[in-house]
């Protein structure tokens, strides 16, 4: 849990944004970076979740 | 800020965590299942993001139209698309799936003194200082 948080920590403020500022403010006005942002979260997130359970399970 | 407007502020954020807490947004385990398109994937908070951005989008329009000088809009041109916003979107992708945790929910559980937030927050403080502290402020 603590990595997970180092790592959102610092993703967050170098991407500019995270769930809720790109994912919903920004996709919400449309705007093009925000769009990228929460493609590419959303695409690491789903990959990290699929390496995870392949590796414990 | 003024007495009104900060509790304007409080109201946002007890309507923003309540939203969290009902959706299921505060539950890891329901975000990794959200994540594990994979495996056994649980489609609902894609209805909860879908609904945000509706109600949300559907808000700055009916703003933007009333063209109202009491409210400051954010941008309307978006900063470029950089490395320096993928590599963050992508770094923050792999802490997101590794936790179940972004950084609104986490701070809701925080309040509820959740274990896995009172270790999560103080470690996203210090992401968050080191990013700030080797790439600058937000982009």
């Amino acid at each position: 849990m603590a990595v997970a948080g180092l790592i959102v920590g610092f993703g967050t403020r170098l991407g500019g944004g995270c769930t809720s500022g790109h994912g919903v403010c920004g996709v919400g006005i449309g705007a093009k970076d925000s769009i990228a942002a929460t493609l590419i979260f959303m695409w690491a997130g789903m990959l990290t979740v699929l390496i995870y359970n392949w590796l414990v399970l | 800020m003024n007495s009104e407007r900060s509790f304007l502020f409080f109201l946002a954020g007890t309507l923003f965590g309540t939203g969290l807490a009902i959706s299921g947004m505060t539950d890891p385990g329901r975000v990794i299942g959200f994540l594990d398109v994979f495996g056994a994937w649980d489609p609902a908070l894609l209805f909860v993001m879908a609904g945000a951005v509706g109600v949300y989008g559907l808000g700055m329009l009916i703003l933007r139209r009333l063209k109202t000088q009491n409210f400051k809009l954010p941008a309307t041109t978006p900063s470029p698309i950089d490395r320096q916003l993928v590599t963050g979107a992508a770094i923050f992708g792999i802490g997101w799936g590794l936790g179940g945790f972004c950084p609104g929910p986490s701070l809701a559980n925080l309040g509820a003194l959740r274990i896995e937030a009172v270790v999560f927050v103080p470690a996203m403080a210090i992401g968050m200082f080191f990013a700030q502290r080797f790439f600058g402020v937000d982009r």
